[in-house]
């Protein structure tokens, strides 16, 4: 199945830097985003975007994780030259990535 | 209430300031191909004005080449998988050192509508210069503050 379909993501930006979170609909699926959303598959899956580093962040009281991806925007929002300078719409391509269903969710 | 243990640090010698500078210039060019092999077309589009970009040694030092519907969001490799659309819209943008050089860019999207591929439409073009910003440190005595009233 597709991550979106257990969860939503927002993006935000600084500079050079994007930030992407990935927040479960269902606290039950926080196993499944920490052990397959790795900052590997991430940095995999932006190959082309993403020219610097992944970092991920956990947040377990929210079922959340965090990706800081750095050299993400194009030299940044004021400079630009990409249609999406903010990066918003990474978090679609992120929601694109395959997961492996757990035992409860086939 | 009371509140007790305050206490504080010296004031910092310098100021934070956000300067807004002419960074650049962005010249960019769009035009729509449709129909049966639109796809091939844009893609064709893009190889001619990176061509005659290159040629006509139009100078910038950055440049992207891409078509909206397929890979304009998240470059070639993320969207390899992308199915065949009706149309497709050729973008090419580019970072220059002058106003000149920005018009260059449009200009060459823009003569695909006689010196393209078939039926290239609704081109486009724009120019524009670049106000980028840079976190800088200047020293407190430098910045004067000062209060200047306007009446209507």
């Amino acid at each position: 199945m597709k991550l979106r379909e257990i969860a939503h993501s927002r993006t935000g930006d600084k500079g050079n830097t994007s930030n992407i979170s990935v927040i479960a609909y269902d606290a039950r699926h926080y196993p499944l985003l920490l052990a397959q959303v790795t900052r590997e598959r991430v940095k995999a899956h932006f190959a082309g975007v993403v020219e610097g580093d992944v970092v991920r962040y956990e947040l377990p009281n929210l079922a959340a994780l965090n990706f800081v991806m750095t050299q993400a925007l194009g030299g940044g929002v004021t400079r630009s030259l990409a249609l999406d300078a903010h990066g918003k719409s990474l978090s679609s391509a992120l929601l694109d990535l395959d997961i492996e269903p757990g035992s409860d969710d086939k | 209430m009371r509140v007790c243990g305050g206490r504080g640090n010296k004031r910092t010698d310098t100021l934070k300031v956000s300067v807004g500078y002419v960074d650049s210039y962005i010249g960019e060019g769009q035009i729509s191909y449709a129909g049966p092999g639109a796809l091939a077309r844009g893609r064709l589009a893009l190889e001619i004005v990176r061509e005659r970009l290159k040629l006509t040694g139009v100078a910038a030092s950055e440049l992207r080449f891409e078509l909206v519907g397929i890979d304009s969001l998240h470059g070639a490799q993320v969207s390899a998988g992308a199915n065949e659309p009706y149309e497709v819209r050729v973008r090419v943008s580019g970072r220059t050192e002058n106003w000149r050089e920005a018009v260059r860019i449009g200009n060459e999207v823009e003569t695909l509508y006689t010196n393209g591929p078939a039926a290239g439409g609704g081109a486009w073009k724009s120019a524009r210069d670049v106000v980028a910003v840079a976190s800088v440190l200047l020293p407190r005595e430098l910045a004067r503050p000062q209060i200047r009233f306007v009446g209507a």
